[in-house]
């Protein structure tokens, strides 16, 4: 599992944290049922504070892809699904792009509209 | 490249040498003290073998009782100076090997002492008990003297062999901006260690069933210790690479970022490169070895590699050599130089250059 941060970055520590796992999970490289390292660990290797680490693993335990259990840390739901996930992080993806060109949520909504009703 | 071997990392060699080699001279010295100061109230033959319950079962004469442990403590004492010298590229393996050599000169030398001590003034061997409370407190010995030898060994060479230049720029990098924080992380198993620190607890206990509990108790250590080597979490990150040994932080082997020099993948055969699964060292190549297939190979800065069998390596590969690359200068070699870094990849880039140690 690859965990990226950029602290300059103006998205939150958590979410850039979340992310990585997410498309960890997506690209298969972290199996469900696997256990993610503890966030004492991750944070101290990140060098950011255990909360934030904490915060992304409950963000992640709502979406359903982990699940938290007191004494065995954080482990992959058995029910996430990789191929979901990768389309979920690929819309996220397109999002983040359609917004840096500047379109309009609207012109976006559109525009996957247009694709949808083609054949 | 790299650097010759610094005197001070020699000297630390030489010394966990000698401290791994003296530590059964040492110990053999006490027996033959103790057997010569109470050979006139001992009995013969000697009781050297027992029951769980402490009775004697095993029985060797007097003379060849002195011949039996030096060949016990001084094949010891060969065993590991050679392991100490050999891993002296791996400082941390080289530590923890002398502490071992010393703990088991300690058990080595506690229990036949204590055996002898049991004997004094009995007529008859087989009136002589010695029950499981000194097995335990000889336990607590090899920790003590495991404890004492990690001291004696001393601590690494201060002046590490470290790199000069950046990993070339083809060995493989991660497009990242400068301020970006990158962790690599991934659990790491092996099969074949699984098996056995599953199937060994069942050995030993039906050993201890049939026959003796002593072997047993060899038999469950060994499952504690192949456990540990069958799961790992290897890390890689500003620190360098980190191998978590079990679900714990620690014990780890830890190879500092400034001492690799560059970082690509291997293939590993297990049995054919490292001779077997667990620690392994090889002249010019160390590693954890947990399966044949992918693996991380760190070039270090002495000159040998380090190698881990783990997944997804060429992502680990090419953020240790990126993190690598902020704090050192450009490699000169010929067509180094920053790539063309294509747009939008997402995670590695390059081509993970390999070579075989």
């Amino acid at each position: 599992m690859l965990v990226r941060v950029d602290p300059g970055s103006p998205r939150p520590l958590h979410e850039q944290i979340a992310a990585s796992v997410r498309r960890a999970v997506a690209d298969g490289t972290v199996e469900p049922g696997e256990r993610l390292p503890a966030a004492r660990e991750l944070a101290a290797s990140l060098t950011v504070n255990v909360h934030t680490v904490l915060r992304a693993y409950q963000q992640l335990r709502d979406e359903g892809l982990l699940d938290l259990r007191r004494g065995r840390g954080a482990v992959v739901a058995a029910g996430a699904d990789p191929a979901r996930l990768h389309l979920a992080e690929r819309v996220a993806d397109l999002v983040r792009q359609a917004r840096s060109l500047g379109l309009s949520d609207d012109e976006l909504v559109t525009l996957l509209r247009s694709n949808l009703a083609a054949p | 490249m790299a650097p010759a071997r610094t005197r001070s990392l020699r000297s630390v060699t030489i010394r966990r040498t000698l401290v791994a080699g003296g530590a059964p001279v040492v110990g053999f010295t006490l027996v033959a003290v103790a057997f010569a100061a109470w050979h006139a109230r001992l009995p013969d033959p000697l009781a050297t073998h027992m029951t769980a319950n402490g009775r004697p079962d095993g029985f060797t004469s007097r003379g060849a009782f002195l011949p039996v442990f030096a060949a016990l403590l001084l094949g010891l004492g060969s065993f590991f100076p050679v392991i100490a010298w050999v891993s002296r590229a791996n400082p941390g393996g080289q530590r923890g090997t002398t502490a071992t050599g010393v703990g088991l000169s300690g058990i080595l030398t506690f229990i036949p002492i204590m055996l002898l001590h049991a004997h004094l003034d009995a007529d008859d061997s087989s009136t002589v008990r010695f029950g499981m409370g000194y097995l335990a407190a000889g336990l607590g010995v090899l920790v003590v003297a495991a404890g004492l030898g990690w001291l004696l060994a001393g601590p690494p060479a201060n002046e590490v062999v470290e790199a000069a230049t950046a990993p070339h720029a083809k060995a493989g990098h991660l497009e990242a901006r400068d301020s970006e924080v990158l962790v690599w992380t991934r659990r790491a198993v092996s099969p074949v260690l699984a098996v056995i620190s599953v199937a060994m607890p069942v050995v030993g206990v039906v050993v201890g069933i049939l026959g003796d509990w002593w072997p047993s108790l060899v038999f469950l250590s060994a499952a504690l210790l192949t456990g540990a080597f069958a799961a790992v979490r290897v890390t890689a990150n500003t620190s360098g690479l980190t191998v978590a040994y079990g679900p714990l932080p620690r014990p780890r082997t830890q190879v500092p970022l400034a001492r690799i020099s560059e970082a690509g993948t291997r293939d590993v055969r297990a049995l054919r490169d490292f001779g077997g699964w667990g620690y392994r060292m090889r002249p010019g190549a160390s590693g954890v070895i947990l399966r044949s297939g992918e693996a991380l190979s760190l070039k270090l800065a002495t000159g040998s590699t380090f190698v881990v069998t783990v997944r997804d390596a060429r992502t680990a590969a090419s953020v240790i050599n990126t993190l690598a690359a902020r704090r050192r200068q450009p490699d000169d070699r010929d067509d180094a130089g920053p790539e063309p870094a294509p747009r939008a990849a997402p995670t590695t880039e390059g081509h993970g250059r390999c070579w075989s140690a």
